[in-house]
């Protein structure tokens, strides 16, 4: 056995150490089973909804169901599966409680701030580099991921912010690769669409 | 077919999905395709966009207000939980099967008790019945007694203390004469009671035909008898009930009642008797009794009969003269 393997079989006999403390209340095992994996958790969360605060709550309620099934997980899945897989399922979900407040506020500040709606402003003003440079890029990046399915911008942001590998975001989504591939290439030529109508080709 | 799959290696070089060998099959593909290397320099240009994207930065303070946040969320689920699962362990206890088998049996010992009270619990005792045994001549049999529509009305704030309302039915023979006080008091309680005319008219008859003039009468059996004249549904009854009365002494309650038939009797007979009664004291006494002269005076003036205008006129110019 290499040291490598050993290690990881050190760690994996940890894990598990952990998990049985934790399913029988040992909440000081439940925080170190947590300290594990909750950065991987809050960053998902946070490139997923673009606003800390939302990230909280989206860790929170993860690490919540976590605690209150842990009882019946029964470890024929690794817990960082089960657990991304919870993540993912929080992710969705919130962006579904939160689409049609995300378009609104995006139209309303537009109107408010410049009088006219940003696309107005960005078919009016020019060059697609001096769009690019301004922070209106960013806008309209988030505005063109809000506008892909909760699937698709899930898979799209764990893929090109996280560098998740296709299978391991297949294996955290319950799919196959090739339905991850879909995903990705789909919310791609969505998003570059609406990038083009906005910059230019 | 070809350039699909380049466009879809494009799209994983983008993503670092290649391997080595399609690295260099899109490569070689690329250097002599202008349609695929127009693909690749527009998704370099999303991807450059996408990229620039600034995002959420997850820092350290972050990641501890995070924490911070779900340790006091989970520290008040605990809570909520403790107070549960304490009740919750209460109810679970009766899951267990020795525990559920010991309720069981309970249930059935107390649902066998209260069967078996009901089946052979006692007649309850007569407390507010009549009883005549008593009563010198009359003699009674009393049968089973019923109860029905038994209502419970509410519990006592004392300890054991209840109330209830019910029915009770206990048929009872009786023997006795006519003349004895208590049967006749049966009598017009059954005259005010009973729904079958025909047996109200027998009680009424038998009251008629042996009531005493000379006693003065029971105070049960005259209400009950004016009550039948007054207002009984059937008019033999109300006509055998008249009968009855006039064989007492006139006092004030029969006056009343005789005037109430000669004023709102709609049987004309009955209005030709309720004269013929009032004439005899009123003559017999020689004082006019001024509730009889307004009746009489009434009825000759206006009642629908010629007949007991005619004789309303007699009586009333009869006694006016004395």
């Amino acid at each position: 056995m290499s040291e490598k393997e050993f290690l990881n079989n050190s760690e994996a006999m940890q894990e598990l150490d952990l998990i049985q403390r934790a399913k029988r209340g040992d909440m000081g095992a439940f925080e170190q089973l947590v300290y594990r994996y909750d950065k991987q958790v809050l960053s998902i969360a946070a490139r997923y909804v673009q606003s800390s605060e939302d990230a909280k709550d989206i860790y929170q309620e993860v690490f919540m169901r976590v605690h209150r099934s842990l009882s019946r997980f029964q470890l024929r899945s690794q817990f960082s599966t089960w657990l991304f897989r919870i993540t993912t399922n929080v992710c969705l979900s919130h962006r579904s409680r939160r689409k049609r407040h995300m378009h609104t506020s995006l139209d309303q500040e537009a109107d408010d701030e410049h009088g006219y709606s940003l696309a107005e402003k960005l078919k009016d003003g020019g060059a697609a580099d001096q769009h690019a440079e301004s922070s209106d890029v960013a806008l309209h990046v988030q505005r063109a991921l809000e506008n892909l399915s909760p699937k698709q911008k899930l898979v799209f942001t764990m893929k090109y912010y996280e560098g998740y590998k296709i299978r391991e975001i297949a294996e955290m989504l319950g799919l196959n690769d090739g339905t991850v591939k879909r995903y990705l290439f789909s919310a791609t030529k969505k998003m570059r669409s609406e990038l083009k109508e906005i910059f230019g080709s | 077919m070809k350039h699909q799959h380049i466009k879809e290696l494009i799209h994983l070089s983008f993503l670092d999905e290649l391997t080595d060998d399609e690295r260099q099959v899109l490569e070689k593909h690329l250097q002599s395709c202008q349609d695929c290397q127009g693909e690749h320099a527009g998704l370099d240009r999303m991807h450059r966009l996408v990229a620039g994207q600034k995002n959420v930065e997850v820092t350290d303070e972050l990641l501890w207000e995070a924490r911070r946040e779900l340790r006091v969320a989970l520290r008040l689920e605990q809570m909520k939980r403790s107070k549960w699962s304490e009740l919750l362990e209460r109810i679970n206890i009766l899951s267990h099967p020795t525990v559920r088998y010991a309720f069981a049996a309970a249930a059935v010992l107390v649902i066998g008790i209260g069967l078996g009270y009901l089946m052979f619990v006692p007649s309850l005792p007569v407390s507010h019945f009549v009883d005549t045994a008593s009563t010198e001549g009359v003699a009674s049999q009393r049968g089973d007694t019923r109860v029905s529509n038994f209502r419970f009305v509410r519990q006592g704030p004392e300890k054991g203390e209840v109330e209830f309302s019910f029915e009770m039915v206990t048929p009872i023979r009786m023997k006795g004469n006519v003349n004895d006080n208590a049967v006749q008091r049966v009598l017009a309680q059954a005259l005010l009671n009973d729904q079958n005319p025909g047996a109200r008219l027998l009680m009424v008859s038998t009251l008629a035909n042996q009531v005493e003039s000379t006693r003065l009468p029971d105070v049960e059996i005259k209400a009950a008898l004016i009550r039948a004249v007054r207002s009984d549904a059937n008019v033999g009854v109300r006509q055998e009930a008249l009968k009855a009365l006039q064989k007492f002494p006139l006092d004030g309650e029969i006056k009343q009642a005789i005037i109430y038939v000669l004023r709102y009797e709609t049987n004309p007979s009955m209005r030709i008797d309720a004269i013929n009664y009032l004439e005899k004291p009123v003559l017999a006494a020689k004082t006019a009794d001024q509730d009889i002269l307004d009746a009489l005076k009434e009825k000759m003036q206006s009642d629908e009969n010629n007949y007991i205008r005619i004789r309303a006129r007699n009586v009333y110019e009869e006694v006016k003269q004395q």
